[in-house]
């Protein structure tokens, strides 16, 4: 008895079966039977690596299998890009489910807000030179210090965030202003050289 | 597969007498004498030179080129565009080990219907000086229609962004955009139950991190020299990481019958997977085709960081959460990764590996691959890996903050082992991650005292390493010493360790045995150079062929004594008679030799291997670090590698895999990036201006051997070359929090943002 254990994205094409059994002794033939048994399958394992009892075979179509032996269909990982190829397509219509995604500041502002937590939003009101993040950009602070959203890449959100902290507990609304003057720091080429203003306010 | 049937298992302890020895490279002396010829040190009679012409725009659609100016030119013996390839569409194909997209690699080498990065080279002139190709490459005339060039992961999602390549739809799992999208693929591993996980939770942290894009910068520039004969044959000499590679990567882009093309790999500069992908080769052949001349092609240094494989630069966001005893629950990542101009970041990578060192037992983690006008990005060391470690290292560092605990004893709670899952679906076999964390902890490293203004930073990492398919052709010469030939370009001191297997089975002295890495023509197949493969795979079909050969020595010896070939035993490089026959001695391997040629001619045996994956290889790294608070100047004062290596066949090139490993992660953390400006044009296309640690910026780098024999080599070894590199980002990171408070979560960490970060954090 061979045990294949499916990933979740193969899971789309098994009715949501986690895992199957089928009795095989090599991997052709045990994929024409997962093909017979989830025909939504066909034509995904061929070129996948398979793990036989934890050991990865990318060339595996007459690899043999021990009785009683795990198998997984995974990506493929060489010495090359990394990019994993064997990941199935997605069905159209598969659920969704998914949280919010980064870069929606004002997203989470809303939900956190309808949490009943406390929200601090930054914006990008002025920039001189290469500043990273145009004005308009955002960044949400909710009281528990969770954050989303950017003003300059990272190179200022941390002192962003806790002057953010501080606006939530006082009310009062800051502008504060970064750049770099440094001359030294030219000096490893890589300061970015930018000045920016970002203006932090509580909202409700 | 079948030929390493017998091979692939343990053999249990063993005793051995060459393996673990450290002797001088064979390459060595002609390397420290300036002797050895790297690609640019080719040349043939009546050579011409070939450069290629480069786009001015990030983005930007070629309606025509007219070449008649340039043609004109005295001196000018050829010039090419894609025109003078076969036109071969756009087309991710899963085959063998991973994906490949020759329509895409074709346009890598010379643009078609649009340039897509900055440096997009277009077209390429051949001609009697590289200054005459330059100057005649300026009167190529092309018409463009400038389009708006994509420079960042935010502008690449954005609703309504240009699309780099019409008719490209999301693949791959997860929630996907609908239509033309520059997100070319979605990965995503599930498990558990997320929600119910993170409930469980006492203590959660996440964060948003940002790395750059970073060259590999390898010191040799990219070169090669092409001849196509008149008889329709063709030659190349490249520095390349896999010969193999470019004749089929040639073939398939120029479409050139493979059998007629022979490829030589010279000495190589380092490559740490970027000197995989064919940039020059297909264009110097077809120029050399085009004007009958042999046509070398090197590139600058400016060229090298405009148009080869950098990595991805990305945007993550994760986080994780822990029961209040400093058990992991629950995980969740959004790792986005720039590709570059064509499909093919290692996102996915970064997604089988990040967090994947713990026991986690509810996670989603979703990859997405994103192309932007920047140049295509190649292999980097652990493609992937660095990157995601950055922000998983970082959280659980967080976390035992947080837990108040020791920040190896909370990883050494929660790290896999043998039988534990990976988040992409297997087992693990035996692994070493938890002996590695012990090693490091007990390391005199971990209890020195640190001072004012500096910090202590640890993390961990791993990487799968590859097996793939590898030859070895061994033969003994008439005086018993031996000559191994494989056909992996060196980059790491692999002739050293090939040779030395060879002398462990054939039981006589390392330097009696000499390593040659062959050209296509005169070696059996090897995939690349690459994965940290060699010692192990290519390794294995040395030690197979080897064996087969002391089988034929034992079986010249029987004849010389005229007994059974069961009654001879291979011992420390003799044949010893046994059973009935003990009376007869022993011969040596040299009396054996110098008979060869009346017992039945030259002893010579090959073999081929394709074994599975190679043993994931688990890496901790400490880091003592001191910032200067009035110039934000990071100081490294000590940093140890502590890795499991399986066995380590040449202890001092396992030593420096780890350093040079760790050398390049500092670098990645403290100072590298590229820097653009509004039009995607690379601002610091040079050594000055992208600055990577040189050896004064560093101090010796310590190392710690662990040995967990990985029972899928003869000898227990794991691949070594890639891990060094996954833990130093995070390890740098922690280290730069400890010493100054501060939580870096974007890269590099440089002067600039240092003191910034300090200075906003005091006022």
């Amino acid at each position: 008895m061979i045990t294949v254990v499916f990933s979740s994205a193969q899971q789309r094409f098994t009715n949501g079966e986690a895992q199957a059994e089928f009795e095989s002794k090599r991997v052709d033939d045990l994929i024409r039977q997962i093909y017979a048994r989830y025909a939504d399958l066909e034509g995904q394992l061929e070129h996948a690596a398979v793990a036989v009892e934890g050991v990865v075979h990318n060339d595996a179509l007459y690899v043999r299998l021990p009785p009683g032996a795990e198998v997984h269909f995974v990506g493929a990982v060489a010495g090359g890009s990394g990019d994993v190829t064997s990941e199935p397509l997605s069905p159209s219509g598969a659920p969704s489910g998914a949280p919010l995604e980064a870069g929606d500041p004002l997203g989470f502002a809303q939900r956190w807000l309808a949490q009943g937590l406390g929200v601090a939003l930054a914006t990008v009101v002025e920039t001189w030179g290469s500043s990273p993040c145009p004005p308009g950009s955002l960044l949400a602070v909710n009281s528990t210090g969770h954050f989303e959203g950017s003003v300059s890449g990272g190179c200022v959100e941390g002192a962003v965030i806790e002057k953010a902290s501080e606006v939530l507990s006082t009310g009062e609304p800051a502008l504060l202003e970064f750049g770099v003057a440094d001359e030294d720091a030219w000096a490893v080429g890589l300061a970015c050289g930018g000045r920016v203003r970002i203006f932090v306010e509580r909202v409700a | 597969m079948s030929a390493a049937a017998d091979t692939t298992r343990g053999q249990g302890e063993r005793k051995f007498k060459q393996i673990g020895s450290r002797p001088i490279r064979h390459d060595g002396l002609d390397k420290v004498t300036g002797r050895a010829r790297f690609g640019a040190d080719y040349t043939l009679p009546g050579m011409i030179h070939g450069v290629f012409v480069r786009s001015p725009y990030a983005h930007a659609r070629i309606l025509s080129i007219d070449t008649s100016a340039a043609e004109k030119v005295p001196g000018v013996r050829a010039v090419i565009t894609a025109e003078d390839f076969p036109d071969i569409a756009m087309n991710w194909i899963p085959t063998g080990p991973t994906g490949i997209d020759f329509g895409a690699n074709q346009r890598t080498v010379l643009a078609r219907e649009k340039a897509l990065y900055h440096g997009h080279a277009f077209a390429a002139v051949a001609a009697t000086s590289d200054e005459i190709a330059r100057e005649a490459g300026k009167l190529i005339k092309v018409e463009w229609e400038v389009l708006e060039p994509v420079l960042s992961i935010e502008a690449a999602l954005a609703p309504g962004a240009p699309i780099l390549h019409e008719g490209q739809e999301t693949q791959g799992a997860g929630d996907k955009p609908e239509g033309d999208s520059n997100i070319t693929n979605q990965v995503l591993f599930e498990g558990g139950n997320l929600d119910a996980g993170f409930s469980e939770a006492d203590v959660i942290v996440e964060g948003h991190f940002e790395t750059p894009m970073v060259h590999q910068g390898y010191i040799e520039p990219h070169a090669c020299l092409a001849n196509c004969r008149e008889d329709g044959t063709s030659e190349i000499w490249a520095s390349t990481q896999g010969h193999f590679n470019v004749k089929s990567e040639v073939a398939l882009i120029t479409g050139m019958d493979p059998n007629s093309i022979k490829v030589t790999p010279t000495e190589i500069g380092g490559g740490f997977g970027g000197k995989i992908p064919v940039y020059l080769e297909p264009a110097a052949i077809v120029l050399s085709r085009k004007s009958g001349r042999p046509v070398k092609m090197t590139m600058t240094r400016d060229e090298v960081f405009r148009a080869t494989g950098p990595t991805s630069g990305s945007r993550m966001w994760a986080r994780i959460g822990a029961k209040a005893d400093g058990t992991f629950v629950a995980c969740e990542t959004r790792l986005e990764f720039e590709a570059g101009a064509f499909r093919g970041s290692p996102v996915g990578a970064a997604c089988m590996t990040v967090f994947t060192p713990y026991e986690i037992p509810n996670f989603k983690i979703l990859g997405i691959d994103i192309v932007l006008n920047k140049p295509r990005v190649a292999a980097y060391r652990a493609p992937g890996a660095p990157i995601a470690a950055f922000a998983a290292e970082q959280l659980i560092d967080e976390l035992a903050g947080k837990l108040d605990r020791d920040p190896i004893d909370l990883r050494l709670q929660n790290a896999i082992e043998e039988g534990g899952r990976a988040k992409y679906g297997p087992r693990f076999e035996a692994i070493g991650f938890k002996q590695t964390l012990q090693a490091a902890k007990n390391h005199p490293h971990y209890k020195a005292k640190i001072g004012a203004n500096q910090g202590r930073g640890v993390a961990a990492g791993f990487w799968f390493n590859a097996g793939m398919q590898s030859s070895a052709t061994v033969s003994v010469n008439d005086d018993g010493s031996a000559v191994v030939r494989t056909g992996n370009p060196d980059i790491g001191g692999s002739r050293a360790s090939m040779a030395l297997m060879a002398a462990e089975e054939l039981g006589i002295d390392v330097t009696r045995v000499r390593p040659l890495v062959g050209d296509t023509d005169s070696v059996g197949y090897c995939d690349v150079t690459g994965g940290s493969r060699v010692t192990y795979a290519t390794g294995m079909a040395v030690i197979e062929a080897t064996r087969q050969v002391v089988d034929h020595l034992r079986a010249r010896a029987a004849t010389m004594w005229d007994i059974e070939l069961d009654s001879v035993e291979w011992q420390d490089g003799n044949a010893v008679a046994t059973n009935g026959d003990a009376d007869k001695g022993s011969l040596s391997i040299e009396e054996i030799a110098r008979q060869m040629r009346m017992t039945g001619g030259p002893v010579v045996a090959s073999a081929s291997v394709n074994p599975p994956a190679a043993g994931p290889a688990f890496g901790v790294h400490l880091c003592d670090l001191e910032v200067d608070p009035e110039t934000g100047v990071t100081r490294i004062l000590r940093y140890t590698v502590v890795q499991d290596a399986g066995k380590a066949i040449h202890p001092t090139y396992v030593e420096g895999q780890f350093q040079g490993g760790a050398a390049q992660g500092i670098g990645w953390a403290l100072n590298e990036e590229y820097l653009w400006d509004a039009e995607g044009k690379v601002e610091n296309s040079g050594f000055l201006d992208y600055r990577m640690p040189v050896a004064s910026d560093l101090p010796m780098i310590d190392t710690q051997i662990v040995e967990v024999a990985n029972p899928l080599h003869p000898y227990g070894v794991r691949g070594v070359g890639e891990t060094p590199i996954v833990p130093p980002l995070a390890t740098v990171a922690n280290a730069m929090h400890a010493a100054t408070g501060v939580r870096f979560r974007t890269l590099p960490m440089s002067p600039p943002r240092v003191l910034d970060a300090i200075e906003s954090q005091s006022s």
